[in-house]
């Protein structure tokens, strides 16, 4: 067995940031505003990143850089990038008098510029970001690592700029974890939420299924057969310990993790059938929350961890439910379509995503818990199943089949910009990691 | 029950004899045939061979324990299909009364081969979510397990254990393949 150290690359960054000589003005009032989910998208122009050095390693760095930044802040689900053409139509940029008036032609409400320098194996990075409007500059950040953690650098500074709009970090630096058969038997797998730098987490050479990270993304539970039965396990990413929470009690499955990272809901059948199950992180304190003699499974907390939402087939078919997190007040959620799974909960806590079998394959439906109304998020594009928010509720991240093999795919709430993040082999149940702050 | 150990034993002898059938038949038929296609023109190593190949064991030497006794392995079992699996419709885990019938067979076995333990199988076809069949393919085990319980078999010779959609027996993705993966598998792990 043989276990790679994952997420070093976190570390491996210096957060040498200062607020830079301009003043810092007062913000605009945009808060109160809702960006991306339907709402105004902020209209921002990233000029290219300045190379301080006319060294190829820098030219070829700040290039890097920028696309990195531009996909990320395109992704936001924030911002509408005024396009690139549009910058050599006005005077060009001098960072140190820029022409706000200039920008504002171009349709620009937001101006992101930087400059980037090679030294000594290490990257320094700074970038502005301007109220085109009052000229005002909003944020300004100096970052400086490892010149291999470049892409690290971008998503950090796209995140602190989705910040300043929403007051909620973006998504830029999250991971998503999932199940993939592309070197032989189901192993976990884990990728940066954009799909660059995938790598594998087990070498068990068996079945591993429904991998969930821990909020502070420090171990990764999952069920695995290694010890030819369907146990729990937790994997921690210091030493690649690995700790095998549930022995033989049956099978447990389906993990989920509360918001603080001190317990887990689990599927076991240690007393009979399916039932729901919470135990604190170590194994301990294992509580029965279902009794009744039908399956329950695929359990998932509310983001204030005081309600589950599972998948129970008491009715005749699998239906999702919701209870209160001491097992009480059961009450059945869905009503539409033969074969609801897989409940996933947004971070705001008023929806719930989950997969819904119509006509013999899944797609991705968003309930209301308020009006009880139905999204359709996904439609003729194959099996769409394992449906997972990303922590700021602005995307989710699913399984397809649509190319002929299961591959992962993140999705706008209102079924917008399906993105493939996944080609070799099948490529199941992916999770959305949760913010380290 | 004196009745039942003749039929044992019967069973026994005769699965025995069928097994060391089967592997002189398959030497007799192979190792002639591969020396007989590399050399043709000499005909020494075809007789030599030839001479090698044990005859099948007649029943007076049987009987006179002339022939070397080998032990049936718990694969040797599996392999023979002595248990046969049975199968359920589609997101049901009940057990069908065709099914039940294979159940009452597969457990008139086992009691008469009260040492043989056996582990139930869970499966299921590729049409659920993973997760909702891993607690299904449970559901069919344990279905299977409390019937043959039922029938008398002692709850410590079976354990059972869910695959959910992860092993298919037939690969295909047509109602066929479905139909044969929906099932309990029943496997002899030790006697």
């Amino acid at each position: 067995m043989r276990i790679k150290p994952i997420l070093i690359a976190s570390f491996a960054i210096f957060f040498c940031w200062s607020t830079l000589f301009y003043p810092q003005q007062q913000i605009p009032d945009i808060r109160g505003k809702i960006y991306g989910k339907g709402g105004v998208r902020i209209k921002l122009a990233l000029p290219d990143f300045r190379p301080k050095e006319s060294s190829e390693t820098t030219i070829s760095a700040a290039q890097n850089f920028h696309q990195v930044l531009w996909d990320d802040l395109q992704f936001s689900g924030i911002f509408q990038m005024v396009k690139k053409e549009y910058y050599s139509l006005i005077s060009p940029l001098d960072e140190s008098r820029i022409n706000f008036e200039d920008w504002a032609s171009i349709g620009a409400e937001a101006l992101l510029v930087g400059n980037i320098s090679c030294q000594e194996d290490k990257l320094i990075v700074e970038g502005r970001l301007f109220d085109v409007k009052t000229g005002q500059m909003m944020i300004g950040k100096r970052y400086r690592s490892e010149a291999d953690q470049s892409r690290l650098i971008a998503h950090t500074l796209a995140d602190e700029i989705v910040r300043t709009y929403t007051g909620q970090k973006g998504v830029a630096t999250t991971q998503i974890v999932f199940v993939s058969d592309r070197e032989g038997t189901k192993e976990i797998y884990l990728m940066d939420y954009d799909g660059y730098n995938q790598r594998r987490i087990t070498y068990f050479q068996s079945i591993n299924l429904f991998p969930a990270i821990s909020p502070d993304g420090e171990a990764i539970a999952f069920t695995s057969y290694l010890e030819e039965n369907p146990d729990l396990y937790l994997l921690s990413r210091h030493g690649g310990k690995i700790v095998r929470l549930m022995a033989n009690l049956g099978m447990s499955t389906t993990p989920d993790w509360s918001l603080d990272g001190r317990k887990l809901l689990f599927t076991s059948s240690r007393d009979g059938n399916a039932e729901i199950y919470m135990v604190k992180a170590d194994g301990s304190d294992v509580v029965r929350l279902t009794r009744n003699h039908t399956i329950d499974t695929s359990p998932c907390w509310s983001p204030t961890g005081r309600q589950i939402a599972f998948t129970s087939d008491r009715s005749g078919s699998p239906q999702i439910y919701i209870m209160d997190a001491e097992g009480t007040n059961i009450t059945r959620l869905t009503y539409q379509g033969s074969y609801n799974d897989t409940a996933s909960w947004s971070p705001d806590g008023l929806e719930i995503a989950y997969a819904s079998r119509v006509g013999g394959i899944f797609d991705i439906f968003v309930i209301n818990l308020t009006t009880k109304e139905l999204r359709r998020l996904t439609i003729n594009s194959g099996s769409n199943e394992s449906p997972c928010w990303s922590p700021d509720g602005r995307h989710l991240v699913f399984s397809s089949n649509r190319s002929g093999s299961y591959q992962i795919y993140t999705v706008e709430p209102d079924g917008s910009n399906q993105k493939r993040l996944t080609t070799r082999g099948n490529n199941i149940s992916p999770r959305w990691s949760r913010w380290r702050e | 029950m004196f009745c039942k150990k003749k039929e044992f034993s019967i069973l026994v002898s005769s699965l025995l004899i069928l097994l060391l059938a089967f592997s002189f038949s398959c030497a007799k038929r192979a190792e002639p045939v591969k020396t007989v296609a590399e050399e043709p023109v000499t005909k020494e190593p075809a007789e030599e061979i030839a001479e090698e190949v044990k005859k099948p064991a007649t029943a007076e030497e049987w009987e006179a324990g002339k022939v070397e006794k080998a032990e049936l392995t718990v694969d040797d079992y599996n392999r023979m299909g002595v248990l046969t699996d049975i199968h359920f419709d589609f997101d049901k885990y009940n057990i069908k009364p065709e099914e039940a019938r294979i159940l009452e067979e597969n457990a008139r076995w086992l009691l008469a081969n009260p040492t043989m333990s056996i582990l139930i199988e869970g499966h299921c076809d590729e049409r659920g979510t993973n997760q909702y069949n891993l607690a299904l393919g449970e559901r069919r085990s344990q279905s299977a397990k409390a019937y043959l319980i039922a029938l008398g078999v002692s709850p410590e010779r079976i354990k059972n254990i869910s695959y959910g959609e992860e092993m298919p027996l037939d690969p295909g993705h047509n109602e066929v393949a479905w139909a044969k993966n929906r099932r309990a598998h029943l496997l002899i792990i030790s006697k």
